[in-house]
């Protein structure tokens, strides 16, 4: 029997409602009945006759079956080899309920065999790529693991790159993200718990954690978090990251992502807890520091002395991308007596022929930089290429030519992005930031820079999921903590210190 | 419950202490920083029985809160009237534009004030470490930088008017931090009483260290200086070719603004003890009444 011959037929959604009644999600906890007919046309009904559910009807030992599955969704080869051809070389049985038992008991047709009862419980395992098996005189189903859709495979991380560690990111397969894990921790107390969240598209999401670490209370204040979801589907990590961050506005978000396997593991072993999206190859980790933005995997890989240094010159790239046009507007306009001689005659001479005030003048070059970064990013690669280049070169070098934009801010501007980038996972912040404290600092100098900078403080401060205040270990102090924030220390003393994230709840 | 900790206490309540020597006015010598010390002792010791009624778990009675409350906006609104003196001798754009550049300027302080008390007290604790942390070290900026290049016959050079009795009155008109400080142990995680001890014997060190660095650096000129720590912050340039006024600046704005913020989160504290039916707007009314008796007060002046 081949998936050719599979029966396709594509009823009309009216009569198939006139006949079933699909209103409201009544027919998950439907039960199957004993009628082979019955069962296919109520899938077929619920399913709307859609035309990947493939039923494919045969019978073997004597009873008629129906072989069901999702087309696309499982391995034509695997499905032909290791269930028709075993299935239907059964001899004669006294019934149905003998046949099933046959097909648990004497054949491995696949690792992964669960029943279901009910219709929900059928479909569920039809759209994760299982085929299910349904006969005359039986009420439950018999499905089996044939799982073979396409998939990305493993490659290396787009957004988070290293140079001395693994090369490999998570995929948008769960299962590949949840072996990725497994693979780099091989302990019991490592945790693997699968869910499924969103009414409509029933994602997969599997929360990770080490049982050993985690600190207690967290896990069920994360589990009461996620009962808060009632969304109808789950299509990237910000469907979740909501729910989990518990203040409503947050200038850094108080739950991190990454797209390293290598990372989370080192996050899990701190006592944190991951989430897993099926179809997204990003895990959340809470709770996530600030700390920790500036911390990579080759830190760890680089004597002491070098990652110390690596580290200051984020702290400070952080800094810079954030203050650095808002401080040239101030200075430049309200506090020249800073700038000694040679520098203050240097940008005199450069501002005097641009037509626009200091603050106009970067607003334009920030808002110029954001448009050719959205560009850059929503364009197809080949063109992005092309957008930079007209950006850079043309749009650039003719601003500054026709005195439109003045050099030194331009270098401002392009230090300051620069900056920016050197902590990826904090750019969105960094941009709204870089743009308020402009505009404070063009409207009011330093003294409006310093206002702005009491709130973000304050903001920052007040961050805090589930006990563990986003600030530590700087505010509240943990002089423990400084050995891998301020400086990071070397490995051995690291290794007596056993860290958890449980010293930093409050 | 809002519980800091012993070192977020020290700096939320140093934070107000520090701005309140920025903000002196008229000259100073040694005698003020002697007035400072003893001040403190006082205050101390008036603060220590709180301290032991807190240790053994009484609560403040309510006139005595009410009278905290008053206290606290009064001193707010002194903050505020000391920081429109003081502002004009620091560079912000439009504060020489009249009264409604001043009440532009404080209108902006009180609105981060009032997000910044709106967040909690927790919170506040936090980012007043930080904020210390910063000021620290521009202090300590300012004065190395004083003690490398100044002359120590400075010292004997002024303050030949002042007395010990008239600097211990004007030591303990700048404690109006006090009432707060007595709000805010409530909420003190440690042992009350060895917190009440460390922020005096604190406050006393680093406010006589302030004050004696303002003389050393302001020397001669002291009688022509209004703002004699703000003038220090001006004289005291460590490098030479390149000015730090402005470094001394986000110091006093940032203080400026903790230093409110902490009157005001203290005020709103007690406003919720006394008056539990007010719920909403706390903050915006305490920081409205700060405003207010700081027009009394600058007029008054």
């Amino acid at each position: 029997m081949s998936m050719r011959n599979a029966d396709k037929s594509i009823h009309s959604a009216n009569t198939i409602n006139e006949v079933m009644n699909l209103n409201g999600n009544n027919w998950q906890a439907e039960k199957l009945s004993t009628s082979l007919s019955g069962n296919i046309k109520r899938i077929r009904a619920i399913s709307g006759g859609s035309s990947d559910i493939l039923v494919n009807r045969f019978v073997t030992g004597g009873i008629s079956c129906a072989l069901i599955c999702c087309d696309g969704m499982v391995s034509t080869s695997v499905i032909t080899e290791l269930i028709f051809e075993p299935i239907t070389g059964i001899e004669q049985q006294k019934n149905a309920s003998a046949l099933f038992h046959y097909i648990q008991e004497q054949l491995l047709l696949s690792t992964d065999r669960p029943e279901a009862e009910d219709m929900g419980s059928v479909f569920r395992l039809i759209d994760s790529g299982f085929a299910i098996l349904i006969a005359e005189g039986m009420d439950t189903a018999l499905g089996f693991g044939v799982q073979g859709y396409s998939t990305r495979g493993v490659q290396e991380p787009s957004g988070e790159g290293n140079i001395m560690g693994a090369h490999e990111g998570f995929t948008e397969t769960i299962r590949t993200c949840m072996s990725q894990i497994r693979r780099r921790i091989k302990s019991p107390e490592l945790v693997m718990e699968m869910m499924q969240k969103g009414s409509k598209s029933n994602t997969d999401i599997c929360l990770c954690y080490m049982k050993d670490r985690v600190p207690s209370g967290l896990m069920t204040d994360i589990r009461r978090s996620l009962e808060r979801i009632k969304l109808e589907s789950i299509l990237s990590t910000g469907y979740i990251r909501p729910f989990l961050e518990e203040r409503r506005f947050e200038v850094f978000s108080s739950t991190g992502v990454t797209e390293r396997p290598d990372v989370l593991c080192s996050k899990l072993i701190e006592g944190r807890v991951a989430i897993l999206v099926d179809g997204v190859p990003f895990a959340i980790v809470v709770p996530k520091l600030f700390c920790e933005n500036f911390q990579t995997l080759d830190d760890y890989a680089y004597k002491p002395y070098y990652a110390v240094f690596i580290r200051w010159l984020k702290y400070g790239a952080f800094i810079m991308s954030v203050l650095l046009p808002a401080l040239y507007a101030a200075i430049v306009m309200y506090h020249p007596e800073l700038l000694n001689s040679t520098l203050f005659m240097l940008l005199v001479d450069s501002e005097k022929n641009a037509p626009l005030s200091i603050m106009t003048e970067s607003l334009f070059v920030l808002l110029m930089y954001e448009v050719v970064r959205e560009a850059g990013v929503r364009l197809p690669k080949p063109v992005g290429g092309a957008v930079s280049i007209i950006s850079g070169l043309i749009i650039g070098d003719a601003a500054v030519k026709s005195g439109l934009v003045s050099t030194p801010l331009l270098t401002m501007t392009a230090l300051a992005v620069l900056g920016g980038l050197v902590v990826p996972e904090l750019n969105p912040p960094i941009t709204v930031l870089r743009f308020a404290f402009l505009i404070a600092g063009g409207l009011m100098g330093l003294f409006g820079i310093s206002l702005l900078a009491c709130a973000v403080l304050a903001n920052i401060c007040a961050t805090e999921d589930y006990g563990f205040p986003y600030t530590a270990p700087l505010s509240p102090f943990r002089r423990s903590g400084m050995s891998d924030t301020l400086i990071r220390a070397d490995m051995k003393k690291m290794q007596e210190r056993g860290f958890t994230v449980e010293e930093y709840h409050e | 419950m809002n519980k800091i900790s012993g070192k977020q206490l020290y700096s939320v309540a140093m934070i107000g202490e520090i701005f309140a020597i920025f903000c002196l006015q008229g000259s100073i010598g040694l005698l003020t920083a002697a007035g400072y010390v003893a001040a403190s002792l006082i205050v101390c010791a008036v603060v220590m029985p709180f301290a032991w009624a807190y240790r053994s778990g009484k609560e403040l009675p309510e006139a005595v809160e009410f009278l905290l409350l008053l206290l606290i906006i009064a001193w707010g609104g002194s903050l505020f009237a000391m920081q429109w003196s003081a502002s004009e001798m620091i560079y912000i754009p439009y504060e020489n534009h009249g009264i409604s550049g001043k009440l532009l300027i404080s209108g902006l302080i009180a609105l981060v004030c009032l997000y910044i008390s709106s967040t909690g007290i927790k919170s506040l604790g936090r980012a007043a470490v930080i904020a210390a942390a910063i000021g620290a070290v521009c202090l300590a900026v300012v004065v190395i930088s004083t003690l490398s290049k100044h002359d120590w016959q400075n010292m004997s050079h002024n303050g030949n008017e002042l007395t010990f009795a008239g600097e211990f009155v004007r030591g303990l008109l700048i404690s109006g931090n006090a009432a707060a400080f007595i709000v805010l142990l409530g909420m003190d995680k440690g042992s009350t009483i060895l917190s009440t001890g460390i922020f005096f014997a604190v406050r006393a060190a680093v406010g006589a260290v302030v004050i004696v660095t303002t003389v050393l650096a302001v020397g001669d000129i002291m009688p022509a200086v209004e703002l004699p720590a703000v003038m220090a912050a001006r004289l005291a340039q460590p490098f030479a070719a390149q000015r730090i006024d402005s470094l001394f600046m986000i110091v006093f704005a940032v203080y400026a603004v903790f230093s409110i913020a902490v009157q005001s989160a203290a005020a709103v504290c007690l406003l919720g003890k006394l008056f539990p039916k007010i719920r909403r707007f706390r903050s915006l009314t305490v920081l409205t009444l700060m405003l207010s008796s700081a027009l009394i007060i600058n007029n008054v002046r």
